[in-house]
């Protein structure tokens, strides 16, 4: 019996009445499977279902997000701040769709406001101290490198016109100071 | 589906004929403690965020005040609770009951996780999926009373409906490749180029006093798709169909075995070149789809008898 045979539940036909075969065609598990997969499309993200659309839309450029102290050195956001570059981004990204204003609402920097940038970067900035004193092992690391300023910046990845790829284009989004987030000197 | 497929030649129609896909108790309970352990150690999100807003609430936060969940007095009392419940569905306790626990705490706990704002990671769904499919199979199965049946064939139910999750998350995931790139995705894969160096810039800058990037991977492998775009686009476009036609996997265990093989690769691929791992996917697709101990013919002998039930 169908049902037996590919786990549907068509408990209800008996083995003298086969099903018909667009019954048949709706319960194949190939058919099963695409309108699953269409109804995963369908509910789109919310966890924990998801159709995982990770690299679907390949963009022409990428970027990139690194930190730099008040000297200019690169600042490790895992061990510090136990993030990651490309989580870090994910969160500047966020913080500029709601700096930007109404209808100009956007991810990208490049389509921002220099007004939009400068608010999301103090935002995305002030989460990154809030987050870096809300333990005390990344606190200890903080006053270990005498951490007193963060400057966010982008590099964007491209392909140049020669093939070759292009990170030379690098912006400065914002800096602020712990003692501006309201971090600084606690003990 | 093999009878509207008369025009191909027959070795081709016998390659997409579905045969009955079963497992033995034996399979079953091994798959079972195994998905067990990657629920606990691998698929819940026991280290999630303690937010005090939930930026864009997802899944559950959705409907649910779930910000508590994550609290760090909570989470043992939760991983004690998930344990426990995970320990008698791999015995075949009740799985109806048993395996709602787990199933609403890796729920809750990735739905935080994801609705920090932002920041959504796909590493855990497929368990979750899977775990749902399973949790779903097993309440049907006693909503109808099925009970008195030998729960061998509920269990085999268990793991087929798993296999189909699985298979069909790697459609979608195909689905929403070609729709968003309006069908040109495969045309745009020499554009992998600018992905990884983003891939490993990004490991770069996570840790720049540790993180060494070889130098073929951060220049050389980008640049070499860069210059060779039809052969980025068989590269790629093969991971493509892969996912694309996973629901091949549906048609035998043979079939399903050697897909998941292929999409493993492909997993591999990925890690290598763009150091994204994806092991709670491979981690799945070995358990239900590769079943490497269904290769021993003690363990799988009674598949035959459990389809018979």
């Amino acid at each position: 019996m169908q049902d037996e045979q590919n786990h549907l539940p068509l408990s209800h036909m008996s083995a003298s009445s086969p099903p018909a075969a667009g019954l048949r065609f709706l319960t194949h598990p190939v058919t099963l499977c695409v309108a699953v997969a269409l109804a995963l499309t369908g509910i789109g993200d919310q966890y924990p279902f998801s159709p995982f659309p990770m690299y679907s839309d390949i963009g022409e450029d990428a970027d990139v997000l690194f930190l730099t102290d008040q000297d200019g050195k690169l600042v490790p956001l895992s061990s510090v701040f136990g993030i990651s570059s490309a989580q870090a981004k994910k969160q500047f990204k966020d913080s500029l769709y709601r700096a930007s204003a109404g209808a100009g609402k956007t991810r990208n920097h490049d389509q921002a406001s220099p007004e939009a940038i400068a608010a999301a970067a103090r935002d995305f900035l002030e989460g990154m101290w809030e987050r870096g004193y809300s333990k005390d092992t990344r606190r200890r690391k903080i006053e270990e490198r005498g951490l007193t300023a963060l400057t966010a910046k982008l590099m964007v990845v491209k392909l140049a016109g020669d093939g070759e790829l292009d990170t030379s284009d690098i912006s400065t989004l914002g800096t602020l100071t712990a003692a501006e987030s309201g971090k600084g000197g606690q003990p | 589906m093999s009878a509207a497929l008369t025009f191909l030649p027959g070795w081709l129609r016998r390659w997409f004929r579905a045969e009955p896909m079963h497992w033995s108790a034996r399979e079953a309970l091994i798959m079972r403690v195994l998905f067990a352990l990657a629920v606990y150690f691998l698929g819940t999100l026991w280290d999630a965020p303690v937010l005090d807003e939930l930026k864009r609430p997802n899944g559950l936060a959705r409907l649910l005040p779930v910000q508590g969940v994550t609290n760090p007095d909570v989470i043992p009392w939760l991983r004690g609770l998930s344990a426990a419940g995970l320990l008698a569905y791999a015995a075949g306790l009740a799985p109806a009951l048993t395996l709602f626990p787990p199933l609403l705490i890796l729920s809750l706990l990735g739905a935080v996780r994801n609705s920090a704002g932002g920041d959504i990671t796909h590493h855990t769904q497929i368990v979750g999926m899977v775990l749902f499919a399973q949790w779903a199979v097993y309440v049907v199965a006693a909503v109808r009373g099925f009970l008195a049946r030998p729960a061998a064939a509920i269990h085999s139910r268990a793991i087929w409906w798993s296999v189909l999750l699985i298979a069909a998350s790697y459609t979608a995931s195909g689905m929403v490749k070609m729709k968003r790139s309006h069908g040109a995705w495969i045309a745009r894969a020499p554009l992998f180029a600018v992905q990884m160096t983003k891939a490993t810039e990004s490991e770069y800058y996570s840790d720049p006093e540790n993180n060494v990037v070889p130098e073929w991977k951060r220049i050389d492998a980008p640049r070499y798709i860069a210059a060779h775009p039809w052969q980025a686009r068989l590269f790629f476009g093969t991971g493509l169909v892969l996912e694309l036609f996973a629901f091949v996997m549906m048609l035998s265990r043979t079939h399903a075995r050697w897909w998941a093989l292929a999409l493993i690769g492909m997993h591999i691929g990925i890690s290598v070149l763009m150091e994204i791992e994806f092991w709670n996917h491979m981690l799945l697709l070995t358990i239900f789809a590769v079943n490497l101990p269904g290769l021993i013919p003690g363990i799988r002998r009674s598949a035959g008898a459990s389809a018979a039930d």
